[in-house]
């Protein structure tokens, strides 16, 4: 029977590593990439050859949910999973964002437009106090 | 030949491979695709191979106290180390590691203790050819 073959992206190599040969002791092909480029130019090279997609949750903000995208759009038949930590991205975006991600989907339009005018509200206040 | 010659054969080249995949290359090399396609090879032959994507990465392995017998590298790579610097750290703290080097646009540094240089582009049945015979896994 014909092995499955796995991309790993994962920029940590003592992460990788383990779990790569991990998948391979169980049977499968893995090919390694350190980051979403490195997966592209695989996947560009490789094609239709990749049954599945390991992507690591820190890559998704170097580019890593446009590779999602990229692969969805060209090989819909790879199956694509993203791994690690979830919340430390959730807690990235909190640091980037005012307030943080704090609105999830489906979205209620009325707390949306309450976040806003809070957010606009404690921007003005910080403006008028320096 | 017989049943019992069979999986007589069959357990020697068990045994012959068990034998190998005790023996760890680390495959160090910034593109990716002969990266892959290297080890992946290199693995067909019944090696076990890290891949390293840049001197740093490979150091962090070594530093992390995994076994490796010998070191592939490229020379010329992004990071804060070359191939020749990782050499020569590899020859301070650990020079039972065998390493070859590999560039197509420069040689390696002559202080550095290797067992071979290989010009790039180089031929993979090549490099995996001497990579086994420095680890003895070529049957001689």
């Amino acid at each position: 029977m014909k092995k499955q073959t796995i991309l790993l992206v994962e920029a940590d190599i003592l992460a990788r590593h383990p779990l790569a040969e991990y998948l391979r002791d169980c049977g499968y092909i893995v090919i390694e990439a350190v980051n979403p480029d490195e997966a592209q130019v695989l996947v560009s090279s490789g094609g239709s050859g990749f049954d599945a997609a390991l992507i690591d949750a820190a890559s998704v903000g170097e580019g890593g949910f446009k590779l999602v995208q990229w692969i969805r759009h060209n090989y819909p038949m790879v199956a694509i999973s993203i791994t690690g930590n979830i919340a430390k991205i959730t807690d990235e975006a909190r640091k980037l964002c005012d307030n943080g991600p704090e609105l999830p989907k489906p979205r209620d339009h009325a707390a949306v437009l309450n976040h806003i005018k809070l957010l606009l509200a404690a921007r003005e206040r910080a403006r008028r106090s320096e | 030949m017989g049943t019992q010659g069979a999986v007589l054969s069959l357990n020697l080249s068990d045994q012959r491979q068990s034998r190998r995949l005790q023996k760890t290359v680390m495959v160090v090399e910034d593109d990716v695709l002969i990266r892959s396609v290297f080890a992946e090879e290199l693995r067909e032959n019944g090696v076990s191979v890290i891949e390293a994507a840049s001197a740093d990465e490979a150091w962090r392995i070594l530093t992390a106290g995994i076994t490796i017998d010998l070191i592939f590298s490229d020379i010329v790579m992004p990071g804060t180390m070359d191939g020749n610097d990782l050499a020569r750290r590899v020859n301070t703290t650990s020079p039972q590691i065998k390493i070859l080097l590999t560039s197509g646009n420069t040689t390696a540094s002559p202080d550095v203790k290797i067992e071979r240089f290989l010009q790039k582009p180089y031929q993979p049945y090549l490099a995996i050819e001497i990579i086994l015979k420095s680890l003895r896994l070529d049957g001689s």
